[in-house]
């Protein structure tokens, strides 16, 4: 652990935040035309985007092809440019495999994967700029971009971290906060059945705090979730006022 | 008014005056949907065929990289990140740096690209930019050199390697330096930048050549790299964020594609469609003063008739010139004067 005071005597963080606030997020839908869904979503200073094709046919490998529900492909890629050092590479390396494999189980438990059967659908995401929080950013995002494609889920999949720091839960933890070492939880939570999709810890948390940090990282999710409802009603509005225009 | 079968028809309102009738077995990327459109000399999309489509242009909007932009040329949108890093020079140049120029064509952008190693449209596209960039002097490569012949003192010889890649903004030492074994007296060290230039297509809708450009030269323009300082006791490069310089660049060269319809006419910034559908492309690169910097014309059709078409002025060549003149006008005021960070509509 590094001098960094993490949560000042006053309460706050190094930007200011309380130990429960979340970072701005803005994001917008249908950002793209080539795609069949497309979203963009900045939180604090993470910036992801993310693009959905499908459903469509299967292609490539025929032997993938399922043939009760919808084969979904995930890709997770870094730009070179998006974090403080230099990538070599964009996509492919190890820990983009990990984020493509976390991402794909969480949309398929989120979407009606029955309701295509020997088709596939296509998820692409994109950081653009990194600072912590690339795993919910990236499901947050996948999430409008799948709306806007319009393909049937059950529910909204919301996504937040949770730390825990001289014995105080905060949420939505930064690069920053992150690379402390502390405990990082991370959660994806289907809101409205509080049905929990991913669930990871990265580091040691005393099994007496882990509840607390728990609720403020399913808590973090709700606050998305609220967020990301009022995108998609602004969103739908707006088409709505279009199409009744021409 | 054109109606070519007795097919059900729909109408496309382009403007006021221009109703097309187009049949419903013409396919909408087909050649037959595409004639009907050439013969009122207007475009599917409402365009005439030398207009470029609006744009914008967004610099600085990555705050991770020493210098961005994301352009917008219609739907057809990159994203250019460029990213400063230490290297040794060339060994038969070691005054210079480089300028790596990359184009990703991501499966993100359209449905066209497959995940896997670039495509060799990218690779082409990059290779491409990267000609323009050499033969149009766009910066002087020299002026990315960092240490060249420095002689440290003491009388060791000291010579730079690089270990870790990059440099993290507001950092200071970045590597270390070893001592190689006695070579004399006096030794060179030697240190350069090498500029990455990652120009990410986001979303593809045609003519990414010409987007690229831009949105590579407004990124060159909004990089700020840091001073560095060569410590003379540990022999170790130390960056600093007061002082950093931005980019000096010589030109701006501006690339205007055309594709070739029919072999006679000539498209200006051609959507993905029209890229399909067409027989022959050609980019033309000129900078402000009106050299021609390059000129990339793949293929045969219309080899003899573009040259003159370009070079020539005379009757409706000259109207080709005049859009392409203001065209790089628009492009050349945003690319020309000193882009603050910010989102710019280009029309």
């Amino acid at each position: 652990m590094s001098g960094l005071e993490l949560l000042s005597d006053q309460g706050f963080r190094l930007d200011g935040r309380r130990p429960r606030e979340l970072r701005k997020i803005e994001c917008k839908m249908g950002v793209f035309q080539q795609a069949n869904g497309s979203a963009y979503i900045e939180q604090g200073n993470t910036k992801a985007l993310a693009t959905v094709y499908g459903p469509h046919e299967v292609t490539g490998n025929r032997s993938k092809i399922e043939h009760d529900k919808v084969l979904i492909n995930c890709q997770y890629s870094m730009a070179t440019f998006s974090t403080g050092e230099r990538r070599s590479r964009s996509t492919g390396d190890r820990k983009s495999q990990e984020m493509q494999l976390h991402l794909k189980k969480t949309f398929e438990a989120a979407i009606l994967t029955q309701l295509y059967p020997r088709s596939q659908i296509d998820i692409y995401v994109q950081i653009l700029q990194a600072d912590g929080g690339n795993y919910s950013a990236c499901v947050n995002a996948a999430t409008l971009a799948i709306i806007d494609a319009g393909i049937p889920m059950k529910d909204f999949v919301c996504a937040s971290t949770a730390g825990f720091v001289s014995d105080t839960p905060i949420a939505d933890i930064s690069y920053l906060e992150e690379s402390q070492g502390g405990p990082e939880l991370v959660v994806a939570l289907l809101p409205k059945s509080d049905q929990i999709v991913e669930f990871q810890v990265n580091s040691r948390l005393h099994l007496d705090n882990f509840e607390k940090v728990l609720d403020m990282a399913i808590k973090g999710c709700k606050d998305v979730h609220a967020v990301l409802t009022r995108v998609v009603k602004d969103h739908v509005g707006q088409l709505a006022s279009k199409m009744s225009k021409t | 008014m054109i109606s070519c079968s007795w097919y059900p028809t729909k109408l496309l309102l382009l403007n006021d005056d221009i109703k097309i009738r187009v049949s419903s077995s013409c396919n909408k990327y087909s050649f037959c949907h595409f004639s009907k459109f050439k013969k009122e000399n207007i475009r599917p999309d409402g365009r005439e065929l030398g207009e470029f489509r609006a744009t914008l242009l967004n610099v600085g909007t990555i705050n991770t990289a020493h210098g961005s932009a994301l352009v917008k040329l219609g739907n057809t949108t990159i994203l250019c990140g460029v990213k400063g890093e230490f290297a040794a020079p060339p060994v038969n140049e070691p005054k210079k740096g480089y300028l790596v120029p990359n184009v990703e064509l991501p499966p993100l952008c359209s449905s066209q690209f497959k995940v896997g190693p670039p495509s060799e449209q990218a690779q082409v596209v990059s290779q491409l930019i990267d000609d323009i960039v050499r033969s149009s002097n766009l910066i002087n490569l020299e002026s990315l050199n960092i240490a060249e012949g420095v002689v440290l003192s003491g009388g060791e010889s000291v010579y730079f390697f690089c270990v870790g890649t990059g440099v993290a903004p507001g950092f200071a030492c970045c590597w270390g330096a070893t001592k190689l074994p006695e070579r004399g007296p006096k030794a060179l060290s030697k240190l350069s930048w090498v500029l990455h230039c990652d120009m990410i297509c986001l979303d593809y809708d045609g003519n990414i050549v010409d987007a690229s450009l831009i949105a590579l030269l407004a990124a060159l323009k909004n990089v700020l790299l840091p001073a560095v300082r060569i410590d003379e006791d540990t022999g170790r490069a130390v960056t600093s964020q007061e002082g950093s310089i931005p980019l000096k660049l010589s030109c701006q060269p501006v690339a205007t594609s055309f594709v070739v319809f029919d072999d006679t006419i000539l498209l200006a910034d051609p959507t993905k469609e029209e890229e399909g559908l067409a027989t022959g492309a050609v980019t033309v690169v000129v900078n402000e003063e009106g050299d021609i910097c390059s000129v990339h014309k793949p293929g045969k059709e219309g080899a003899l008739y573009l040259p003159r078409k370009f070079m020539t002025a005379s009757g409706d060549v000259s109207r080709d010139l005049r859009k392409l003149d203001s065209w790089l006008r628009k492009h050349w005021r945003v690319v020309k004067d000193d882009v603050p960070t910010g989102a710019y509509d280009l029309d």
